[in-house]
Parts: structure tokens; C-alpha cells; sequence
């Protein structure tokens, strides 16, 4: 191991997070199991519990898959994504309990392994209405143990980021699978409409959210349009760009954020090592570039963490002609020292900062 | 850089968005399908439609014996066959094949009691 991974910090903040957490879902499965022992007085603990665990698990699925759009159309969703990982092992539980419970209750007490019995209590996979529905739960269960188990971001520092992302987005999939369970499984027995609104709903929701949010970063990722210039594409004005904060622009497909800060210039690719966060929508805090999202930094002029830190993003050389900024659109390795282009006076136009 | 992951991203939630909805929708429309047990082959009886009695959650097969009327709890001897809804079986023993004379029924795990009976066997059975 080396310092090629850092936990993020364990502040106060986060720990009045877990204890919202911990108490929004205690209250959840209290109310709902209240609820349903006064609707049904003869259900069983089991039963309750199965339910309780499943819903509560769904419910916080769908809280964790709207963070993401949320805070792309509104930074003040942020304090959420720092929080989100701990929302994401806490479903998993919940995931796990109902799944666990549920293999004990409908298929601990024949004469064949629960897991076989699992698999080869139905075989109406060609039926809509009959489809075998707790497959789907169980294969939802698997990647959400495999993505609660990498959480860490010591998985993340070994696995990469790369590979972690994809890992990580295969959370759709379970998404997938799990509308699949309950409406295949749990609203063909309860036909109210009070059970298939909220999950419809829920759908709609998330659906509806991504889009937006897919829809104002469509816009970003146009190329930008500038002239070039000996190679060099201009991108912007030297105003354009508030102090110690950055412009991101869309360079043959890539996101670049173009950072102004002490008078000078610098670019880095805007995604940051640790999970890609929009470094362009961080600050410039004591000298380094810092991602809004978990607080890694950067050098400007390098990309690289300062030490003994050893993530690296890639940087693009920069250049002010006549109070325009010119990026090349070819990234340098990551790590690699460029010369920040400096601001002379004349360049400075508006007071801007 | 990550232009791939971001393209990869947009092609799963273009994915969803079409076969969610769809997925949903159409589970809506078949579960007004009247309940029907799908007896496994190997108990020899074949599809049995269930009665119009409401069918509650959890619901489970017994087979016993007795006759058995809706409303009451569990018969002593009663031997479980598997779940009716949703498509999901218990595991079986395989003895059970052997069973004839009896009454096939739903009970209700959630609530405790007969919700329903299946016309095969005795007089209550074909009555209900
Ligand atoms: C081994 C894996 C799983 C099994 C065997 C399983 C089994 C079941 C069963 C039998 C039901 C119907 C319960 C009833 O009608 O009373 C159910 C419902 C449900 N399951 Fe699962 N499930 C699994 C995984 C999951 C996962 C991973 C989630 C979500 C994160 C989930 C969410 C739900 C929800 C929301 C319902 C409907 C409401 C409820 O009964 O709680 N299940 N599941
Ligand atoms: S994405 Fe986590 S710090 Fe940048």
C-alpha cells in the first residue's frame, strides 16, 4: 500500500449525516411496520420485517440515484455526495436483511438448498405475470454487495478509477433488475394503486431527473467553437474567468477546466482522479485546485497532488494572446509541468474577481 | 479521459428510460389475469384455476387430508406444496406426488388462515 489512496476525512459533518441517516431509517421501518401491523393485526414479525427492509432498501435506492443529477443542476445537493457511500452500505444492509429473510421465510424449510430452490422454484420465464421475480432481487443483491464491498477508497486507489466507475455504474443495472422484482413480483399479488403509484413515481423520478440533468450537460459538451490559432484553439477571454475559480470548455470531446488564479493561468482535464468529480467547479484553495466533491487537490501547473499524495490529471498548454486564452487540445500525461500563461495588465480587461 | 464513461452513461440511461417504463407498464397489464396455480408436472394435477376468493399476500399451497373450510387456521396435517402467486415455488417433497384424497388450499401466511380452496377432493373444496 502507498499513499496512493487518503480516506476522506471523517468530519463532524459527516457524522451528523450518518446520524440523519440512521435515524431516517430507523423511523422509515418503524412507521411502515407500525403502519402495517395496524392494517393487517394478523401479519407476521416476518413478514413485516421482509417488507419493512425491502421497501426501506428501494426507498434509500432511489434517494442515492438521485444525488448525482441533482447536484449537476444544483451544487447546494453537494454535501450529499460526500455522504453518499455511507447511504450506499446502509441499503446494502437493508438489501441484504430483506434477502436473507426472504430465502429463510420462502425457501429455508423444503428439502433442497435455499439458493436451489431460489432458482428452480419458477421456471414461467416466458410469462409476464408468473415471471420468477426473486431471481432478480438476488442478482440486484450481488452488485450491491460487490459495490458496497469496493466502497472503500482503498478498492478505488487499486482498482482504478476507470474501472472502478464502470463497477460503480452497474448500480443501473441493479436499478433494472429491481423494478423488474417488484413489479413483477410484489404488485401481482397487491393489485392497489396505492402500491404501484409510489413505485411509479419513483421510476419517473429518477428517469425524469437524469434526463434534465443529461440534458444541461449535453450543452457542455459542445466543442467549443474558436478560432485557432498555431495550433492552439481560443477558448475564452482572459475576464471571462472569475479569480481562482474556473471556465470549462469541451476540447475534441474531453472537458478542460481553465483555472485563473495569482494572475496567471492553467489547464487541467476537469475530471479529478479520485471519481471524476468536475474539478472546473472547485476553487483554488491555498495554492491547489480542490474538487468540489471530496476535496482532492492539484497542482495547477502540473496536475499533481502535492505530496505525499500521488494522484495525477492530465494538463494542456496554455497561452494569452491579446487578453484571449488559447489551450491546445492535446493533453499532455498526466503529472506533466506546464508554464502557467501569465496575465499582464493589459489583458486583465473588466474588473472581474 | 472519460468521454467513453460519459458515453457509456448516456447509452444506459437512454436504455432505461425506453425499457423501465415499458417493463413497468406492461407488468400492469397483466396482473388482472385471474390467479391460476401452476401445478408442477410431477404432482399430476395439472393447472388448477383458482377460486374467486381474494387472494391475500403470501399466499402458500397446502394439501391436507381433512376437509377444510375458508377462515380456518392451519390443519394438523397439512403439507406445504409451494407459494401460488408471483410466480414462485417452494421445494417440494417428493411424496407429495403421491397425495390424492384431500383437499388442495390457499393459506395466508400474513393473515393465518384459509383464504381459499381449490376444487379438487372433498365436498367443501368443490362447494367453495
Ligand atoms: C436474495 C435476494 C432477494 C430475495 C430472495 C427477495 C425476495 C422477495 C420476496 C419474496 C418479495 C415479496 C414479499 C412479499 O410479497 O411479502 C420481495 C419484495 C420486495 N423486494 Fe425483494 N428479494 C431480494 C432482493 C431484493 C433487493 C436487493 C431489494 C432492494 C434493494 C429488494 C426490494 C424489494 C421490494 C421493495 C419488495 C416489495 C415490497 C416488500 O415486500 O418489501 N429485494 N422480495
Ligand atoms: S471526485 Fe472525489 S475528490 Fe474529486
Amino acid at each position: 500500500m502507498s499513499h496512493a489512496y487518503r480516506a476522506v476525512g471523517w468530519n463532524r459533518q459527516k457524522k451528523v449525516y450518518d446520524r440523519i441517516l440512521t435515524l431516517g431509517v430507523i423511523l422509515f421501518l418503524g412507521l411502515f411496520m407500525g403502519v402495517g401491523a395496524l392494517l393487517r393485526p394478523n401479519a407476521t414479525a416476518e413478514t413485516l420485517m421482509i417488507r419493512g427492509f425491502g421497501a426501506a432498501a428501494f426507498l434509500l435506492l432511489h434517494v442515492i440515484l438521485s444525488i448525482g443529477p441533482l447536484c449537476r443542476l444544483d451544487p447546494r445537493f453537494l454535501p450529499l455526495l460526500y455522504n453518499r457511500r455511507h447511504m450506499g452500505v446502509t441499503m446494502f444492509i437493508l438489501a441484504a436483511l430483506h434477502g436473507l429473510l426472504s430465502l429463510i421465510q420462502f425457501h429455508g424449510f423444503g428439502d433442497v438448498h435455499p439458493l436451489v430452490s431460489l432458482f428452480t422454484a419458477s421456471d414461467s420465464y416466458g410469462s409476464l405475470a408468473w415471471f420468477p421475480f426473486q431471481p432478480l432481487g438476488f442478482g440486484a443483491l450481488v452488485i450491491l454487495f460487490l459495490m458496497a464491498a469496493t466502497s472503500h477508497d482503498f478498492w478505488l486507489a487499486n482498482l482504478g478509477a476507470p474501472v472502478w466507475k464502470a463497477l460503480h455504474m452497474s448500480v443501473y443495472f441493479a436499478y433494472a433488475l429491481l423494478i423488474g422484482h417488484v413489479s413483477l413480483g410484489v404488485l401481482q399479488a397487491e393489485t392497489s394503486p396505492w402500491l404501484a403509484l409510489p413505485v411509479a413515481l419513483g421510476l419517473a423520478w429518477v428517469l425524469g431527473l437524469h434526463l434534465v440533468a443529461a440534458g444541461t450537460e449535453a450543452r457542455l459538451d459542445r466543442d467549443v467553437e474558436g478560432v485557432e490559432f498555431e495550433g492552439l484553439v481560443d477558448v475564452c477571454a482572459v475576464h471571462d474567468i472569475k479569480d481562482k475559480r474556473a471556465r470549462i470548455v469541451c476540447l475534441d470531446g474531453e472537458r478542460v477546466a481553465i483555472f485563473r488564479y495569482d494572475g496567471k493561468i492553467s489547464a487541467v482535464s476537469n475530471a479529478c482522479q479520485h471519481q471524476n468529480g468536475p474539478l472546473g467547479e472547485g476553487r483554488v484553495i491555498d495554492g491547489c485546485i480542490t474538487c468540489p466533491w471530496h476535496g482532492y487537490q492539484y497542482e495547477p501547473h502540473n496536475g499533481s497532488s502535492p505530496p505525499p499524495f500521488t494522484e495525477k490529471v492530465p494538463t494542456f498548454d496554455v497561452r494569452i494572446r491579446q487578453g484571449r486564452v488559447l489551450v491546445n487540445p492535446d493533453a499532455n500525461a498526466p503529472g506533466t509541468e506546464v508554464s502557467p500563461a501569465l496575465i499582464d495588465f493589459a489583458d486583465k480587461g473588466a474588473p472581474d474577481a | 479521459m472519460i468521454a467513453p464513461l460519459r458515453r457509456a452513461h448516456r447509452r444506459i440511461l437512454v436504455t432505461l428510460s425506453l425499457g423501465l417504463p415499458l417493463l413497468f407498464v406492461s407488468s400492469m397489464f397483466v396482473r388482472t389475469e385471474t390467479p391460476r396455480v401452476d401445478l408442477p408436472a410431477e404432482l399430476g394435477l395439472g393447472r388448477v384455476a383458482l377460486p374467486e376468493a381474494p387472494i391475500e399476500p403470501d399466499p402458500l399451497l397446502y394439501w391436507s387430508a381433512a376437509p377444510v373450510r375458508i377462515g380456518q387456521s392451519l390443519p394438523g396435517d397439512a403439507r406445504l406444496l409451494g407459494a401460488v402467486r408471483s410466480g414462485l415455488w417452494l421445494a417440494w417433497s417428493p411424496e407429495l406426488a403421491e397425495l390424492e384424497e384431500g383437499t388442495l388450499f390457499v393459506y395466508s401466511l400474513l393473515d393465518q388462515e384459509v383464504t381459499a380452496l381449490i376444487g379438487e377432493g372433498t365436498d367443501e373444496g368443490k362447494a367453495q
